[in-house]
């Protein structure tokens, strides 16, 4: 090893053995995985209490530490009395259902959309869960932020002749009376965690009866809630780790506040910082630094070599329709690919990612939310045969939404699935079957689709209790996908930025169309403009080669940028 | 949908094996403890029981000790063929690709880490498709079911006890499904049982009983007592009610009567009935650990006949509608009887094995990917022969049935030593080798079976040619086509595959002054009136006497007829064991100590 892995490596170990309460501020690259799995391993096997709790931001994060822990042998860590999950799941069982009165069973949304949650006002609907409910800090009580609303549903209710605070008050009439049906999204929940927890002290106590630590990876995404919650948990005694990456902080928009976790990670008292990055070259961490709050030194590469590739900018047009590279006239990330080529990477190794998903490649693009389309969008998902596991089973719950609402006319269908098989005498699993079959025999979206999707409807088998009334149910609209991927092979990765999170490639392609983007990469300051921050998450995910494709006016300024802080460049 | 593949990591004697399983039938064949019942064992812990009682699960014993600590057991299996009216069940755990119609394959496994010092219980955690964690145990696990026929077990008491009652309640409820059938049959039920209570005799038995009883309850409240048939449902019926079984013009016996043969025979007749009647899961793989125990071969065949029937046709059911289960049927057979793999195609066949005590490994038939005449030809070959070819043992390669009768004869000759015990070993090792005849089979086919590289191992056992030369030219001359011909074939040559030079046909081989004595007396005990024959080979010089005597296997010039090859060895044979001298030819003693080699344990060899 290197001296720099050697000081990375002893850095790691510091925060593996420090005692609790711990902030880790982590790069990216870090190694956070294997220091939280280390620091959980280094505990005795088989106990019956005193275990940790290893709480995520995503379940997919969640599922790599259990994956470890399974592959270094050691199932048992990831079992009771330790907890290995997500925050909000966490939340939830911990401190929420304890207090569940019996009477009023809650239900568990990951979104308002779940129970087709709509508001309505001057025959304008907007989905519930396009109003961004915010926890006013210090009490039980929500904001709606108007800034958060999609702007095509601003000019719907711009245009609907109601003022903005009458849609407001619409939209918690609607979601108390969900609420009251026992239905709450993970927001909801949080709320009621926080309540809890300052009404019922032996909560607390409860926890560390069974938990010698809680540690919270991503502290970072924490919403300010989450970092009410873990304050509390903090004076109540219960032993505390956070690793965070303040610089990642991208969260802003769903309440996380940077200003909160400084003063959590001031009120822990001890900080670790893990600055070794064992992910991404040299290069990517000059640039990444160019992107961060602060005039500290870049991240330590580990692995760097003095034949990492430089950054590549690739000087592109973007329109409406997608984008293209000026020299050329071809699509950015085709002459990205070429680039990783040359180094030997192969496509499925390439993310092409960006802010927003507009400014995806268009086939990454889900257009459109009427039924038809979605029903089509199921049917593709399902007959691709590559789709991962929460792809297939989205598209069977569209495909089980469409039959409920043909086979069972009278059941409330803006209740969620879970629900409306229970009324249905069903178990979900019988209607997912149902649905799988149903997609698969659909024939390709085309004209005369629905006719042909309703003729399925109608002469698919259909269970003892379904009742179809006529044409109730049956599919209206038009299905608009857009146009197949190639059928040369699995395109290569691309979302938005806030998918990917998480996530590491050989190359990463970010698409940077903002116009000001010169102004706010060198003038910006990251402290307070998100999207410096999203962009820092994109270009960290890069272990050898960053390309950044943006407007060919803003090329020259972060160009002579770039180099003036030393970060070796090509124009591609 | 079937099993279509397994792994198995660190479970006893398979540290990490993958066997690939037939739609229908697979026959487990191999030596004993080559894991055989191990591969039964991780289908059994992987589905669930269709009778719904898990017997004992994992435990620190059952994980692997050879070659080295292991970490875990795991145990790995793949769905194959899922249509889309069943694939929704297993959609968190489908494996990318599509086959014919949208047909899909799944995987589930599970792993268990045995418990650290101290501790008593493992833990068991469970993945699907591309190695997801799944919470809990995943559908696969109970969609996919099992049941397990042990080997040994009692069919009598499985029949007469509550296992047999609750197939017989299966069985009943299956046939009982229109509204009001169940109640009426329920009715005529309580009327049979009402005649029953009203016989004098069963009276009789209540007044014996209410004697003692008033006298006991005279001082509290006095009491009476009487048989009489408790109200009927169908879970007392089926208590109540005992399979039997009778031949033409007899009458019904109880299964413990028949024998255990036709206990076994109605046992699986009614396991069969109960599936075919109660289709609860997608697929039910039946497991039966050597079911020619008890049972004629006649009677197996004939099963394995029929459970592949069964199988195929619960495939061939045209199950449309995704609400109910597909009801498909898959066989898996571990045996060691040859007569069983005849019954079916030896694509069906999967070998077992652990050569020099290695972990075990799978070699399955099909992945020999053999054109569809040539399986045809091998298949009619097994049928007829019987021959346990797949079943682990030497293999001896000759030109005809006289040939192998000769070495039979010669063996215990050859196999001599001054320790008898280890003798008898080996005539018995000698003895266990399967014999091929070239005359009967194209051995070209059989070699090129045993001896092509299959992935991780082969076929190819130890084997001994006796092939056939011309004197004065042994070795370059190719043996004529009619015998063996193993020339292009890869592998001859090495240790596990050794050619022994003897004449074409072998009978010159034997002739040599010191045998001369012996041959002549067995031609006098074989074919009394061609003795005189024998005098054309006392014309001879000593150097063409061999030639003489082989010309004696065929018509002579003046239209003598031939010796008959067979009934000249066994008269040979029967002077050998009444004690006559005989020097046993240089290649056939190597043939001979070969086949019955001593060293390691021979096994399937691994290329």
């Amino acid at each position: 090893m290197n001296a720099a892995a050697d000081q990375a490596a002893a850095a790691q170990q510091q925060a593996i053995t420090a005692a609790a309460p711990l902030f880790v501020r982590a790069c990216p690259g870090a190694g956070k995985t294997h220091v939280i799995v280390s620091r959980h391993l280094r505990g005795p096997a088989a106990v019956l209490r005193d275990g940790r709790a290893l709480l995520s931001y995503t379940r997919a994060a969640a599922q790599q530490i259990r994956d470890r822990c399974h592959r270094l042998g050691r199932p048992d860590a990831t079992g009771y009395p330790h907890y290995v999950g997500t925050l909000d799941g966490f939340l939830w069982n911990h401190l929420v259902i304890p207090h569940r009165s019996p009477e009023r069973p809650l239900q568990l949304l990951d979104s308002w959309d779940r129970v087709n949650a709509t508001v309505t006002l001057n025959h304008r609907t907007v989905p519930l869960s396009a109003f961004s409910f915010i926890c006013r800090p210090g009490t039980y009580a929500d904001v709606i932020r108007r800034d958060l609303m999609p702007t095509a549903y601003l000019r719907l209710i711009q245009s609907s002749g109601r003022n903005w605070d009458d849609w407001v008050r619409q939209a918690y009439t609607v979601r108390r009376d969900l609420c009251s049906r026992g239905y709450v999204t993970g927001h909801e929940a949080r709320q009621l965690a926080l309540q809890h927890l300052d009404r019922d002290p032996g909560l607390a106590d409860t926890l560390r009866s069974r938990f010698a630590e809680l540690v919270v990876d991503e502290g970072q995404d924490c919403s300010s809630t989450d970092v009410e919650i873990l304050d509390r948990l903090h004076e109540h005694g219960v032993p505390l780790v956070v690793v965070a990456d303040p610089d990642q902080l991208i969260y802003g928009w769903r309440d996380a506040d940077p200003a909160r976790l400084a003063a959590l990670e001031n009120k822990l008292g001890t900080t670790i910082v893990l600055d070794g990055n064992w992910r991404s070259t040299g290069p990517v961490c000059r640039l990444a630094n160019t992107l961060r709050t602060g005039r500290r030194p870049p991240d330590i590469a580990v692995h760097t070599t003095t034949a990492d590739p430089p950054v590549i900018l690739l000087p592109a047009v973007f329109t409406r329709t997608g984008n293209r590279h000026l020299p050329s006239g071809r699509p950015v990330t085709d002459i990205f690919l070429q680039h990783a080529h040359q180094h030997g990477i192969s496509p499925q190794q390439c993310l092409t990612t960006a802010h927003r998903r507009a400014h995806l490649p268009a086939a990454h693009r889900p257009n459109g939310a009427n039924t038809a389309t979605r029903l089509a969008h199921a049917r593709r998902v399902l007959h691709s045969a590559t789709a991962g596991h929460d792809l297939l089973d989205s598209a069977c719950r569209t495909g089980a939404r469409t039959l409920l609402r043909y086979w069972y006319p009278h059941l409330d269908h803006t209740s969620s699935l879970e629900d409306q098989s229970i009324a249905a005498g069903l178990d979900l699993d019988t209607i997912a079957r149902h649905a799988y079959a149903f997609l698969h025999a659909l024939p390709e979206p085309g004209p005369n689709w629905p006719k042909a999707v309703n003729q399925r409807l109608k002469d698919s088998p259909r269970p003892a209790g379904a009742a179809p009334q006529r044409t109730t149910g049956y599919l209206r609209g038009t299905a608009t996908l857009p146009p197949r991927t190639d059928d040369t092979g699995r395109p290569c990765p691309a979302d938005n930025i806030h998918q990917v999170k998480g996530a590491e490639y050989q190359a990463v392609l970010l698409l940077v169309p903002d116009d000001d983007a010169g102004i706010r990469w060198i003038n910006g300051d990251p402290a307070t403009d998100e999207l410096l921050r999203t962009w820092y998450v994109a270009v960290t995910r890069a272990q050898r080669l960053l390309g950044i494709g943006i407007g060919a006016d803003q090329l020259p300024a972060i160009t002579e940028h770039l180099r003036d802080r030393q970060v070796p460049v090509l124009i591609g | 949908m079937y099993l279509s593949e397994l792994t198995i990591e660190n479970l006893r004697a398979c540290r990490q094996t993958r066997v690939r399983l037939r739609p229908d039938v697979t026959i487990l064949t191999g030596r004993n403890d080559t894991g055989k019942t191990t591969v039964l064992d991780a289908i059994r812990h992987l589905t669930d029981p269709v009778d719904g009682h898990r017997g004992t699960g994992l435990t620190e014993i059952d994980l692997s000790h050879d070659g080295g600590p292991a970490g875990a057991i795991r145990l790995d299996g793949v769905l194959a063929g899922v249509r889309p009216e069943h694939a929704g069940t297993y959609r968190d755990a489908l494996l990318e690709g599509a086959g014919d119609g949208g047909t899909r394959r799944a995987r589930w496994s599970m792993t268990y880490t045995p418990p650290p010092l101290g501790r008593r219980r493992g833990v068991t955690t469970w993945h699907v498709g591309e190695g997801r964690e799944s919470a809990g145990e995943p559908a696969l696990r109970t969609a996919v079911r099992h049941v397990h026929l042990p080997a040994g077990r009692d069919a009598v008491r499985d029949l007469s006890g509550q296992v047999g009652a609750a197939r017989v309640r299966v069985l009943l409820e299956a046939l009982l499904t229109a509204p009001g059938e169940a109640g009426a049959f329920l009715d005529r039920a309580a009327f049979s049982l009402m005649d029953l209570s009203a016989d004098p005799v069963v009276r009789a038995v209540g007044a014996a009983v209410t004697r003692p009883m008033a006298a006991i309850t005279a001082a509290a409240e006095h009491r009476q007592a009487g048989l009489s048939a408790l109200d009927p449902s169908l879970g007392e019926l089926s208590r109540a009610l005992r399979m039997t079984s009778w031949t033409s013009g007899t009458t019904a016996a109880a299964a413990g009567r028949s024998g255990q043969g036709y206990a076994q025979a109605l046992y699986l007749a009614t396991v069969l009935a109960e599936l075919d009647a109660a289709r609860e899961s997608d697929l039910t793989v039946l497991l039966i650990d050597g079911p020619e125990t008890h049972l004629h071969p006649l009677l197996s065949t004939v099963l394995l006949k029929n459970l592949q029937e069964a199988a195929q046709a619960s495939r061939r059911r045209d199950q449309t509608d995704p609400g109910l289960p597909a009801g498909h049927l898959q066989i898996v057979v571990s045996t060691h009887a040859p007569g069983l793999s005849a019954a079916v195609s030896a694509r069906d066949l999967v070998v077992l094995t652990r050569p020099g005590r290695q972990p075990v490994r799978a070699v399955a038939v099909a992945d020999l990917e053999m054109a569809g005449r040539e399986l045809r030809r091998l298949d009619r070959y097994l049928s007829v022969s019987r021959s346990s070819l797949f079943y682990g043992t030497p293999v001896l390669l000759v030109a005809t049935t006289a040939e192998a009768l000769l070495l039979s004869a010669l063996a215990d000759l050859v196999l001599t030593g001054p320790d008898s015990e280890q003798n008898s070993h080996d005539v018995s090792r000698f003895r266990a080798a399967t014999v091929i005849a070239a005359s009967d089979v194209d051995p070209g086919l059989i070699l090129a079976v045993l001896l092509t590289e299959n992935g991780e191992a082969r076929f190819g056992q130890r084997i001994a040619v006796l092939a056939g030369t011309y004197p004065g030219n042994p070795v370059e001359m190719p043996p004529p086509a009619s015998t063996v011909r193993f020339c292009d074939v890869p592998g001859v040559g090495t240790d596990n595959v050794r050619r022994f030079a003897v004449g074409e046909p072998i009978w010159q081989t034997l002739m040599c002054p010191a045998n001369e004595a012996v041959l002549r007396a067995a031609l006098r005990e074989a074919e009394p009136d061609s003795e005189q024959r024998w005098q054309a080979v006392d014309a001879e010089e000593p150097a063409e006497r061999p030639r003489v005597f082989q010309n004696m296997f065929s018509p002579g010039l003046g239209g003598e007829p031939a010796v008959c090859p067979i009934r000249y060895v066994n008269a040979l044979a029967d002077l050998l064991a009444d004690g006559s001298p005989f020097t046993v030819p240089t290649p056939i003693a190597d043939a001979i100590r070969f086949l019955a080699h001593t060293g390691a344990d021979t096994d399937i060899e691994t290329p």
